[in-house]
């Protein structure tokens, strides 16, 4: 109904709202000039990111394991891009592990237990952490369409007087290979929510918000290497899912590297 | 300087008659006290005589520039005690301002500005989560929670508590609190139920002691005077001298929450 005001989830509203409040903005720390912000971001921008023959020589020992163990392969279609990429998203962390344990790879946020929104993008299971997290507003499908853009922007959501590009994250997290399968998928109808990150820069379109919870930093398998898939920051094995680096996924978004054919 | 808010998430259950009869009691102990009137409604503005309406600088100013704070403090006719005034424009911080990161911090840092001018700072909280009510526990050392003997208002303080709960478990900002009953009349069977309801629930947070009912506290805000000043003899005056005392004293019914990590 035209009537309706976009409203985040009650169960994250006051959450939210307290954490925002009571960050202490970066560039008002009197010990941290504004200029020494930048050089922690920097990194994460020049980071090349995966190009579609990265995620070709990515995906493929997953596949072949899939094929020798078909009764693991579920019988809906969606879902099993979806396990494909969570298994490689671990797989990836697995790989990283050792280097983790040395070199860490933990972004500055999770040097202490944090707060992580757990959402939903075609059933791949998201976690964004609440120090990156502006916001969550429902998905009310009015965007203004921007013609010759790439399949996943969705175009201009205006929130709170401010026009914040949507982009359908499913389209972008989900491995090239696999978004043949959601060519039959209309995403302004499978979108519910819009996540907003990095000072609502940027909103991702997912289907579903869950829970607030608190992660240990010991339970994230971090990457310390990010030369591929650099939003994904690490993987939560007991809860199976991908913890979004909220200004990774906007540096990639900014710089362009994300675009696909 | 020691900050202490007053705060509750319902209205009426006397926030202002705590803060400014501490704040007397205080000041008269040669405190030099700063009371902050966080409340759009303005009704410790009022109670001093000023109408929040025409005040042409007040707590709306700091949130303009939060170097301000000597700027826009309003002495009083008692000795030791100073008020930063409210104005109805505060009101409007929550549609101005949203949920901007660092908002919540706005008092706090404009406080440490005022550091050693003040030996003890309250605030005095409108009924309503909010940007204001954020920056005031954010800014806190202590916090009054004053509670009316009665059901609803119990309700009222489990929500509030909830609240402060978050707060705590985010880590961001720690502070004690002490559950204050308020309007205890002992005549009434709801009043003392409430209060054994209180015991039971709140145990350990709660002063072992009640501020009741007393008419004085009208009159005092009628003539625009802190009870303590107006009537010290009064019920109502010695009720909160006895909490002031307990407040000063590190009472061990004030106990420090943890962050509760699950």
């Amino acid at each position: 109904m035209a009537d309706n005001s976009p409203l985040v989830d009650q169960k994250l509203a006051v959450s939210m709202f307290l954490d925002s409040l009571m960050r202490e903005p970066e560039e008002e720390l009197p010990t941290v000039p504004l200029a020494e912000t930048v050089p922690f971001e920097k990194p994460v921008i020049s980071v090349p990111i995966l190009t579609p023959a990265d995620i070709a020589v990515d995906l493929s020992p997953v596949e072949e394991e899939i094929a020798v163990v078909p009764e693991v392969i579920p019988e809906v279609v969606v879902e099993t891009s979806i396990e494909v990429v969570q298994d490689v998203a671990l797989a990836e962390a697995e790989q990283t592990e050792t280097e983790t344990e040395i070199a860490g790879g933990r972004p500055e946020w999770a040097s202490e237990p944090f707060q992580v929104m757990l959402f939903n993008v075609a059933g791949l299971s998201l976690a964004v952490p609440l120090v990156e997290l502006n916001g969550v507003v429902e998905w009310t499908g009015e965007v203004t369409e921007m013609p010759g853009h790439s399949p996943f922007y969705m175009g201009l959501m205006t929130h709170l007087d401010k026009s914040i590009p949507v982009v359908d994250t499913a389209r972008l997290v989900l491995p090239a290979e696999k978004l043949g399968q959601l060519a039959g998928d209309d995403p302004k109808e499978r979108v519910k929510r819009v996540v907003l990150i990095d000072e609502h820069r940027w909103g991702l379109a997912c289907d579903e918000v869950n829970e607030v919870i608190t992660l240990e930093p010991d339970q994230v398998r971090w990457r310390s290497s990010r030369t591929k898939r650099a939003w994904l920051a690490g993987t939560v094995v007991e809860h199976m899912c991908a913890l979004v680096d909220g200004k990774a996924f906007s540096a990639m978004l900014e710089d362009g590297s994300h675009k696909r054919n | 300087m020691h900050i202490w808010a007053v705060a509750n998430q319902k209205g009426g259950v006397g926030k202002t008659t705590t803060a400014v009869t501490l704040a007397g009691h205080l000041a008269q102990r040669g405190k030099s006290v700063l009371l902050i009137d966080m409340d759009p409604h303005g009704s410790m503005t009022t109670y001093f005589g000023h109408d929040p309406d025409c005040l042409e600088q007040g707590l709306y100013t700091l949130f303009q520039n939060t170097s301000q704070a000597k700027e826009v403090i309003l002495p009083t006719n008692f000795e030791n005690l100073s008020l930063l005034p409210a104005s109805t424009a505060l009101a409007t911080l929550d549609r101005q301002l949203g949920a901007q990161e660092g908002k919540g911090l706005v008092i706090k840092n404009a406080l440490k500005s005022l550091e050693g001018e003040f030996d003890y700072v309250i605030l005095d909280c409108p009924p309503l989560l909010g940007i204001l009510m954020v920056n005031a526990l954010a800014a806190c050392e202590h916090l009054l929670l004053p509670v009316q003997t009665e059901f609803l208002a119990m309700k009222g303080l489990e929500r509030m508590l909830r609240t402060i709960t978050m707060i705590l478990k985010s880590g961001r900002h720690s502070f004690d609190y002490t559950i204050v009953p308020t309007m205890f009349d002992r005549r009434t069977r709801a009043s003392l139920e409430a209060l054994r309801s209180m015991r039971e629930q709140f145990g350990t947070e709660l002063w072992d002691s009640v501020i009741p009912v007393d008419t004085q506290f009208r009159e005092a805000s009628r003539v625009g005077k802190p009870l303590s000043v107006m009537a010290a003899s009064s019920r109502g005056a010695r009720a909160y001298e006895a909490l002031l005392d307990r407040l000063l004293g590190q009472a061990d019914n004030v106990r420090h929450l943890q962050l509760v990590t699950s």
